[in-house]
């Protein structure tokens, strides 16, 4: 076989490359024009065998014919792979079915009669047992056709997508099946013969293609020949012979398709085989010409890399600031770049050859250090300028060996690092500001009182600044004028610090510097910074500022955006220049400073206005309080605790129901509930319970504190009315009282009155007489009754005026025991003045004195029993005398004592009935002997009797008028009469 | 306390219908003399005066009261001891009350009638109509008492 495009595609036994074998096959063989020529072949076949005299073998030809066509129609088309086509598939599931109906139609014609009966009858009577014999000859061959075909297709490499030949397959099968199904034997035989030639002519067209034209002879031959000696036994009517014949064609067909295969599968073989070696051989070639190209370009490569290599690291050293030097072992220059030389103040050629001791400092101990260590080193040192300046450099050095480890060179890289130093400096200058102002900001927010840290905030200041004397200057008024505040740091040459504050400076603070100039002023209100020296700055502005100032650098003390002081730092040094940080610095100690102040004056404005709010709670005399919803007392002033009787331990375990009395029907834990959710209804009354459980009616207002829409707090304030009320009642009482003292007297001259009058006792004068005699009586008492009423109420209203008289003592005595004769004798009551040691005088109204001596008199004869006696005294006691009526009745009790004096009150009412008095006898004594600056008292004994004293001033003892008493009275603070 | 004021069951119909016996319990003697001439002179009653609470309760129960007539502002008992000092004694457990009073504020009349007064007179009275006006009173409380012993 000779070398072709398929012998390099036979190498890769895949299924792709031999479909492409296969399909350039089809090609070379020029398929489509032997197909039509097969097919012509066919047709023209077909129009022969009608000439075949024999009827059955004519339509016999015919139909194989038709089969062999498509079969090879069919074969061709897989070849070409088209059956992947559906559409070429139906054609052909088509196609074979109409082959098989026009075998079979054929053999229907030529036995069954039709065709004008031209044909003769079925050579072989159907009788069931041929039927039966047929039938199962067909099955058998069919069956071998078919397995040899499968087999011949699985054998081999064939194209993919064998699915259409795999229906068509079954196909076959199932049509060989269905053969023996009809009657008629010899349709049956060609209906099986049909499928049969189908096969075979898509067997032969592959050997065809190969030219293996020997074998297309002998499968033709070997299928066509039994299929025409079966035939002629049909004919004959030897059916045994003709389904043996049918048998050995079918034989025939596999063996020839089995055979073909066989020769086709070797010659591919060799021919894999051969081109697998020459294959083998290109390409162990074309890996040493490749292996030969990579080598040569790799060094190249190299060569080129090197080269430009060379060149980067020239121009590095050209171009780089850092200073590299070449020196030999004895420290002669063979390379210096122009960055070392620069840095030097060399040119490049003046320093090759020379010895690098020329950059040595003078300070420094002699040469530039030759390398003897192996190992690099690094160091700081100053070198020399050519100027001769010393100025601070990095070295790094290295030796470089020759092949024996013998140093041949020095390599030293060489920086300037005067930069770097100063920016190291100014870094950490920096770091001390900041250090300093957070100091002033720690300070200033953890002391309360911001005035005691500002010295060590000025003096870490200055330290970190290095500057001569840090400034803070503030308007106590926020406003420049005479008061200033002026804290100073300041620090001599030597070091020594100093620290001045307003107390030290209260004589001189406005004094001993001028002003601040109006424009630097301006600036700083603008929230600028000052800076300067006095190179660029007019002297005259500079007066301002300390005696030796150089440099300055002044920011603006802000309070809440209020211009309120400045900070300043200054320095002797007029270069100064200030550097960025130092100014922000500064500007953030100033803020700092600021916002200290101000959280100063806040707290004291908070402070004090809380200390206001507080004392005016706690001072009221109401009862203020805040309950929190869960009825614990957030505040309570301190007439609340005075009032109810705890302290402050005890009210923090209070609860609102433990001190409020609840409303009749309630529980104590409904009130907080009510207070916390009721409307508002102004004025409330409620009962406080004290810690002794008294009672205290109180009358205030709550309301109720809302945050988010919950109440977080109910507020009261309380005022007890406890002594109002009472006050009331015994305003109520009083009137009464006086009601029902005045009606009483009322009652009887009104109906005495209208009884005299009605004329119904004109017949009776004594009756008549002894009514008017009531009402007489009766007008009189209550002409006293308004009287005393009177009295009090001028007392009350202090209008009662007192004539101031000297009074003989006796005779007043005297006079009350006469005036009461009558009425004691009617009682049986004697009266007794006992005779004064040495005669006296009083101060008074005669008629006030009268009237208390009176009263007093009279109620001792009131409370007498019959045959008692009562005593008028009278005694002196230094500037002041005493008057006393004692009597002998049953004394006062003990618990009526304390309201002796008050109106309308009695021990026992019923000596009002049967003496006439009001109750307002004592009230009105009292109440004129105050008037008369004088006291009454009582010693009573229950069951010995009772003796009221009567203190009033002794007329020969002074010679002041009462109203010089009075005014002198009302100095000392004392209460008047009530 | 209230009493009960329903007259007495055992009377006989024209005992009861018609209007006797007063007896009237006043401190004041004036008082007492213009008050009995206007009710004993003028109306035609049979009164018997006591001075105080204390001596009705000893002559009270003999005199068999259709109605008692009584003060209160009173030395001992007042006006309401005395009223619930009666209330002890079966003779006069049953007699209806009436306050004869200068203390007559309206509070005052109210806590009358709570403690089961059947009405109060108040002074100054006039003399010449008290009499018609407890006979008033009475017929009213008999005109209320009947309906309430039907009921």
């Amino acid at each position: 076989m000779t070398r072709s495009p398929r012998a390099a595609g036979e190498g890769h036994a895949s299924d792709e490359s031999t479909t492409s074998v296969w399909r350039q096959e089809a090609g070379a063989l020029g398929i489509s024009r032997r197909l039509a020529a097969v097919t012509v072949l066919g047709l023209v076949g077909c129009c022969g065998i009608l000439l075949v005299p024999v009827e059955a073998l004519a339509l016999g030809l015919a139909s194989w014919t038709t089969a062999w066509t498509y079969g090879t129609i069919f074969a061709a088309s897989l070849l070409r792979r088209r059956l992947a086509r559906r559409s070429e598939v139906a054609a052909y599931l088509v196609a074979l079915p109409v082959a098989m109906l026009a075998t079979g139609g054929l053999a229907w014609l030529q036995l069954g009669g039709g065709l004008g009966g031209g044909f003769g009858a079925d050579p072989m009577p159907p009788t069931p047992e041929r039927a039966w014999l047929i039938a199962r000859l067909l099955i058998a061959s069919t069956f071998a056709t078919t397995l040899a075909v499968t087999w011949w297709q699985a054998g081999r490499p064939r194209p993919p997508a064998p699915r259409g030949a795999w229906i068509t397959l079954a196909l076959l099968v199932l049509a060989a099946l269905a053969a023996p199904l009809v009657a008629l034997p010899t349709a049956a035989l060609h209906l099986a013969a049909a499928p049969l030639f189908f096969v075979f002519g898509g067997v032969l067209l592959p050997a065809l293609r190969r030219g293996r034209r020997d074998a297309l002879g002998a499968g033709f031959i070997a299928s066509t020949a039994p299929q025409i000696a079966c035939q002629i036994a049909l004919a004959a009517g030897v059916v045994e012979l003709a389904a043996a014949f049918q048998l050995f064609a079918a034989l025939m067909v596999a063996a020839g398709a089995a055979a073909d295969d066989a020769s086709a599968w070797s010659d591919r073989r060799v021919a894999v085989a051969e081109r697998a070696d020459a294959e083998r051989a290109l390409r162990h070639r074309t890996a040493e010409l490749e292996r030969a190209e990579v080598e040569r370009l790799s060094q190249e490569r190299l060569h080129r890399q090197a080269e430009r290599l060379r060149q980067m690291l020239h121009k590095a050293m050209e171009v780089t600031s850092l200073g590299v030097t070449v020196t030999d072992m004895d420290g002669k220059i063979l390379y210096v770049n122009p960055a070392d030389a620069r840095m030097h103040g060399y040119e490049v050629e003046e320093l090759l050859g020379q010895d690098v001791r020329i950059y040595a400092a003078d300070t420094e101990e002699g040469a530039m250090p030759i390398t003897t260590t192996p190992e690099p080193w690094a160091r700081e040192r100053l070198n020399r300028h050519r100027s001769g300046e010393a100025f601070p450099v990095r070295l790094v050095s290295d030796r470089v060996n020759d092949e024996d480890g013998r140093p041949i060179a020095t390599v030293t890289l060489c920086e300037d690092i005067r930069d770097r130093l100063r920016i190291r400096e100014a870094i950490e200058r920096r770091d001390r500001i900041l250090e300093a102002v957070a100091f002033a900001a720690e300070t200033f927010l953890a002391e309360s009182r911001w005035q005691e840290g500002v010295g060590e905030v000025l003096a870490r200041l200055g330290r970190a600044t290095r500057v001569r004397r840090v400034e803070l200057v503030l308007s106590a008024d926020g406003v420049f004028g005479e008061q200033l505040l002026r804290y100073r740091w300041s620090c001599t040459e030597a070091g020594d610090e100093r620290l001045e504050t307003p107390d030290d400076q209260v004589s001189t603070a406005s004094s001993d510097q001028p002003m601040l100039p109006s424009e630097w002023r301006s600036a700083l209100e603008r929230g600028e910074a000052i800076y300067g020296s006095l190179d660029d700055t007019d002297v005259a502005l500079a007066a301002s500022l300390g005696p030796d100032a150089g440099s300055w650098a002044i920011v603006p003390v802000f309070v809440q955006s209020g211009f309120r002081g400045r900070l300043a730092l200054e320095d002797r040094d007029a270069e100064r220049r200030w550097s960025v940080a130092e100014l922000e610095s500064l500007r953030t100690a100033s803020r700092t400073v600021g916002a200290s102040i101000q959280r100063h004056e806040d707290e004291e404005a908070l402070a004090a206005s809380e200390a206001k709010h507080r004392d005016l709670l706690e001072n009221a005399h109401d009862l203020i309080q805040s309950v929190s919803p869960d009825g614990r007392f957030q505040f309570v002033n301190r007439a609340w605790m005075q009032t109810l009787g705890f302290d402050d331990t005890e009210v923090p375990d209070l609860k609102i129901w433990d001190i409020i009395k609840p409303p009749p029907g309630e529980e104590p834990r409904d009130v907080l509930q009510d207070m916390l959710t009721a409307e508002s209804r102004g004025r409330e009354e409620a009962v406080f319970v004290a810690k002794d459980g008294r009672e205290i009616a109180v009358e205030g207002v709550v309301t109720r504190r809302f945050v988010d829409g919950l109440p977080v707090a109910v507020q009261g304030i309380f005022r007890d009315i406890t002594e109002r009320k009472a006050v009331d009642r015994l305003k109520q009482e009083f009137i009464s009282t006086v009601s029902h003292e005045l009606r009483t007297p009322l009652t009887s001259i009104i109906a005495s009155l209208a009884l005299v009058d009605s004329g119904r006792l004109d017949s009776q004068p004594e009756r008549a007489a002894e009514l008017v005699s009531v009402a007489h009586r009766n007008g009189g008492r209550l002409l006293k009754l308004i009287n005393n009423l009177l009295d009090l109420q001028k007392l009350a209203a202090r209008k009662m005026t007192f004539r101031k008289e000297p009074l003989d003592v006796a005779t007043l005595l005297e006079e009350a025991a006469d005036s009461l004769g009558a009425v004691a004798a009617e009682r049986k009551v004697s009266i007794e003045v006992r005779p004064l040691a040495k005669s006296m005088r009083v101060i008074g109204d005669h008629d006030r004195l009268m009237q208390v001596l009176h009263n007093l008199v009279s109620n001792a004869v009131k409370f007498s029993a019959a045959n008692d006696v009562v005593e008028l005294s009278a005694s002196r006691r230094g500037q002041r005398v005493m008057l006393a009526v004692r009597d002998e009745g049953p004394g006062i009790p003990e618990e009526f004592r304390a309201r002796l004096f008050e109106q309308f009150t009695q021990a026992d009412p019923s000596k009002t009935r049967t003496s006439g008095g009001s109750g307002l006898g004592l009230s009105i004594v009292k109440g004129l002997v105050e008037g008369m600056d004088g006291t009454v008292d009582v010693v009573t004994e229950v069951g010995s009797g009772t003796t009221f004293m009567v203190d009033l001033p002794r007329a020969d003892a002074t010679m002041l008028t009462f109203d010089e008493i009075r005014s002198m009275r009302r100095t000392r603070g004392a209460r008047g009469p009530r | 306390m209230v009493r009960r004021t329903s007259p007495p069951l055992h009377d006989s119909a024209s005992e009861a219908s018609e209007l006797q016996r007063v007896l009237l319990v006043e401190d004041e003697l004036d008082i007492q003399t213009v008050a009995r001439m206007a009710l004993e002179d003028l109306g035609g009653l049979d009164v018997e005066v006591c001075a105080s609470g204390e001596d009705a309760l000893v002559r009270g129960p003999a005199f068999r009261p259709q109605l008692v007539l009584l003060d209160y502002m009173m030395p001992g008992m007042n006006g309401r001891h005395t009223l619930e000092a009666f209330a002890a004694v079966p003779a006069l457990a049953e007699v209806p009350i009436v306050f004869l009073t200068a203390r007559a504020q309206l509070d005052e009349v109210a806590e009358y009638h709570r403690l089961g007064a059947i009405d109060v007179i108040i002074k100054p009275f006039d003399p010449m109509s008290l009499a018609d006006e407890v006979q008033a009173v009475w017929t009213r409380y008999r005109a209320g008492s009947t309906v309430g012993s039907d009921a």
